[in-house]
């Protein structure tokens, strides 16, 4: 599953592009980032609209579209959005018996996008806390959870709103940052939060990589 | 600060067509005095920069107030409490309404002194209290609002057929009045926050209508005073207008007004949410700061943007006007079109609505595509206003009543989200632009045809820009229903094989569940039964390129609403889920579903909740 975070209104621009390449279809979700600005956060000038896309396909369309992406895009300019893959496999009839079950391996990648879910309004308190530890930035999308019954006048069913943050960083960071995420927000408690990552096979538009290029692009 | 700027990109992207065609009438027909010309360009900028400032003011204040108000009003215990807190809410943001008391100045001086303002406002604001608490009563039983406002418009209709023609159409002017600035906005977002709260299958068609109800409201109000006193006919006629003159002055006098009008419209609001913030929500100091500073955005950028209209855009469409009217008839009633299709944009309602679809439904309605029904229906209504005024037979009611009638057989025929969203659309296109630079512009016209009447043929312009869009927004509805799927090509079916990862990574998985929206609850229940527990929810859209959902008649491809369902859980359990989903042949082919697994590395810490 390729995701890509954009600003918004763009995603649909970025799915026809991946439907040219050979996507068969994706999905289209509508996040939220925050700026790092003290003095804009402040004034409460701090969301910015992103939209995040999901597109299932193989691992040699994986490929295919972070080259398209690193070629065309140029997300190394400031804030133009990032792309990376997360090994998800599509379920099908058969999936449970064709499963490997082989040791951890570390594989041949440096990130990892880690997700956090807390309750409605902590995002940016996440965002801030894995700032603190190295992470660049995150996005994340309203949701909630399933709903419970009440017993007000008219019998509404409460859906608790939450956020879902996903964040990328390098893999070396990845423990500092979930450690600083679960202390800052006390997830040890039953209920706060959940934290967990996937791994990353592939990445483009991400800090790390955007300031590599940079460097790069001025040596030319 | 990006988010400024888009803001500033946004207003000024519906902004410069008006500009763009003002600027072209000045060159080639229309003859404007160039202290009036100033005027409008330094107009038009304090209201870019005031719409933007303002929006992002109702973005930080009036969405999480009425997210809060609303979360107030659907948790309470007792009825009495829930009607009484929706009418106070509805009374609360009429009565301050700047324009609401403007109108009832004028309603006051039309029938000599016998209506005072001050209880035209009461009453007004008292019918908009009303209503409102029916409106949520009525959401909350879980009753359609097709059948709803066909009921309010059916007696609307029949109270007309009792009062004069010059009252029926002060009485939908009283309701463009009413959804102004602030108040649309403001049950926009109170009309959201109830939906959210409520949740469940119907939340996103609840999510719109209450506008709706509210402006039947002012409406309701004036025909009974008008029937009860037995006050029939308006007098007299308009005063003779006088233009400003100078350029700074007219401009220092008006920001001095409005920022008193802005800071007395927020005011009300302000108070009770100061109130139940002491007694009850008690939030966090930083998500106060915002709200506060939310509301300082909200003053400013209300003072410039309605200073800007005022001093700035009301001249200029007078002068239009006039100078049309004396060239040649048809050709106002042309520019009239036109001038409605893109002034209507510049609304501020009209950008909040718009957002507030997008959200709910995840953008699988385009804002786009509800900007461009809105245009065409204000268009249409400044345009039939001319005729109106040119032809001196054709009646007010014989739009009023046809249209009205449409709309209500339509709203039995269209997806329900799209009644909410026509009747909003309504009270959502009737802000500050048609009250003013519009009506200027009609005034204006009026003033040179002899046949017509400034006074009458002037109330009524907002009572059309009040009832196309219902109509055409009703019309879009249709033209959705007709979606058909357009199947890909054999050749293109592939079923793709998958990023495998031999790998394996952890002892946990996560499960994502994609499917069309309203089928959650469902596949929440079998992942239960099977042993997950917690699942989030989120909203989104898809495009499916193997199936294509089109609208024949716009020749354009929409997107389906979906929701996408996180499990995350041991992986035998995750295993088990997902097999037992993909089993479920009905999920498969009613919701078209999929089901992805990812290894998954967790924060044991954090899971506590999730093992019990």
């Amino acid at each position: 599953m390729i995701f890509t975070i954009v600003n918004r209104g763009k995603a649909d621009i970025a799915l026809k592009k991946a439907i040219d390449l050979g996507a068969m279809g994706g999905t289209i979700l509508l996040g939220e980032g925050t700026v790092r600005s003290k003095l804009l956060a402040g004034l409460g000038l701090t969301k910015i609209e992103k939209e995040l896309l999901m597109i299932h396909g193989t691992r040699e369309f994986s490929e295919k579209y972070h080259r398209y992406v690193k070629e065309n895009i140029r997300f190394y300019k400031r804030n133009r959005g990032i792309a990376f893959s997360v090994p998800f496999v599509r379920w099908s009839k058969d999936s449970g018996l064709h499963r490997k079950r082989e040791s951890y391996q570390v594989m041949d990648n440096n990130y990892t996008c880690i997700s956090v879910i807390v309750d409605r309004g902590n995002a940016p308190s996440v965002m801030d806390a894995a700032r603190k530890e190295g992470a660049h930035g995150g996005t994340f999308v309203h949701g909630h959870g399933a709903g419970v019954p009440t017993d007000y006048y008219f019998p509404i069913v409460v859906e608790p709103e939450k956020d879902v943050i996903l964040l990328v960083a390098a893999k070396e960071k990845e423990n500092d940052i979930k450690k600083a995420i679960t202390n800052e927000l006390n997830l040890q408690q039953a209920g706060a939060g959940v934290i967990f990552s996937f791994p990353v096979i592939h990445a483009s538009g991400l800090f790390e990589e955007r300031f590599s290029e940079r460097r790069g692009a001025n040596h030319e | 600060m990006s988010n400024f700027v888009d803001k500033l990109k946004e207003v000024g992207q519906t902004l410069l067509p008006v500009v763009a065609i003002v600027l072209i009438l000045n060159f080639t027909l229309v003859d404007v005095d160039r202290e009036i010309f100033i005027r409008f360009i330094v107009g038009a900028i304090l209201l870019w920069v005031g719409l933007a400032i303002f929006l992002y003011g109702v973005d930080a204040s009036m969405i999480p107030i009425g997210q809060h108000m609303s979360k107030e009003i659907a948790t309470s215990k007792s009825i009495y409490a829930i009607l009484f807190l929706s009418f106070i809410l509805g009374f609360l943001i009429t009565v301050a309404e700047p324009d609401l008391l403007i109108l009832g100045n004028q309603i006051q001086d039309a029938s000599g002194g016998s209506l005072n303002s001050t209880i035209i406002v009461w009453i007004v604001s008292f019918g908009v209290g009303i209503m409102i608490s029916l409106g949520v009563y009525n959401m909350f039983k879980n009753r359609p609002l097709n059948k709803f406002m066909a009921i309010v418009y059916s007696i609307i209709l029949i109270l007309s057929f009792l009062v004069s023609e010059e009252f029926l159409a002060i009485s939908f002017d009283a309701s463009g009045a009413t959804t102004g600035a602030l108040t649309t906005p403001f049950i926009l977002a109170i009309s959201l926050g109830l939906a959210k709260v409520k949740g469940g299958k119907s939340s996103e068609e609840n999510a719109f209508g209450l506008v709706g109800v509210m402006s039947s409201g002012p409406i309701l109000a004036i025909l009974l005073l008008s029937i009860l006193t037995g006050q029939r006919n308006i007098q007299g006629t308009a005063e003779e207008y006088v233009f400003a003159s100078g350029i700074i002055e007219p401009m220092l006098n008006s920001i001095k007004h409005t920022f008193v009008e802005s800071i007395t419209a927020v005011l009300p609001i302000g108070t009770l949410f100061a109130i139940y913030n002491f007694k009850k929500f008690k939030l966090k100091k930083d998500e106060l700061i915002t709200i506060g500073i939310g509301f300082i955005f909200l003053i400013v950028g209300l003072s410039l943007f309605l200073t800007g209209v005022n001093s700035g855009f009301m001249d200029m469409g007078r002068v239009i006007g006039m100078q049309l009217a004396s060239l040649n008839k048809w050709l106002l009633v042309g520019i009239a079109f036109i001038i409605g299709l893109i002034v209507v944009l510049v609304e501020p309602a009209v950008h909040v609505l718009g957002q507030q679809i997008e959200e709910v439904t995840s953008g699988a309605i385009p804002d786009k595509v509800i900007r461009t029904t809105l245009s065409i229906g204000v268009g249409v209504a400044i345009a039939l206003s001319m005729v109106r005024i040119v032809v001196p037979e054709v009646k007010l009611w014989y739009f009023l009543l046809p249209g009205f009638l449409t709309a209500i057989i339509l709203s039995f025929k269209v997806n329900p989200i799209f009644v909410g969203i026509a009747y909003d659309a309504g009270g959502v296109a009737s802000g500050p632009m048609a009250a003013t630079f519009v009506l200027a512009f009609a005034q204006g016209a009026a003033s040179q045809i002899p046949t017509a009447n400034v006074l009458v043929d002037g109330f009524g312009v907002i009572a059309m820009v009040a009832m196309t869009p219902v109509l055409s927004i009703m019309i879009l509805g249709m033209l959705f229903k007709m979606r058909e799927v357009v199947e890909a090509p054999d050749s293109m079916m592939l079923e793709v094989s998958d990023m495998l990862v031999n790998e394996h990574f952890s002892d946990y998985d996560t499960v994502l569940v994609l499917i069309d929206r309203g089928y959650s609850e469902q596949v929440i229940e079998l992942a239960r039964e099977h042993g997950a527990s917690g699942a989030t929810i989120l909203n989104g859209r898809s495009i499916d390129n193997r199936h294509r959902v089109r609208i024949p008649l716009l020749n354009m491809d929409i997107a389906t609403e979906r929701e996408v369902i996180m499990f995350v859980t041991k992986n035998d359990i995750s295993e088990q889920v997902a097999d037992v989903l993909v089993r479920h042949d009905e999920l498969i082919e009613q919701g078209d579903m999929a089901v992805f697994v990812a290894p998954s590395n967790i924060v044991e810490e954090t899971f506590g909740v999730f093992q019990r």
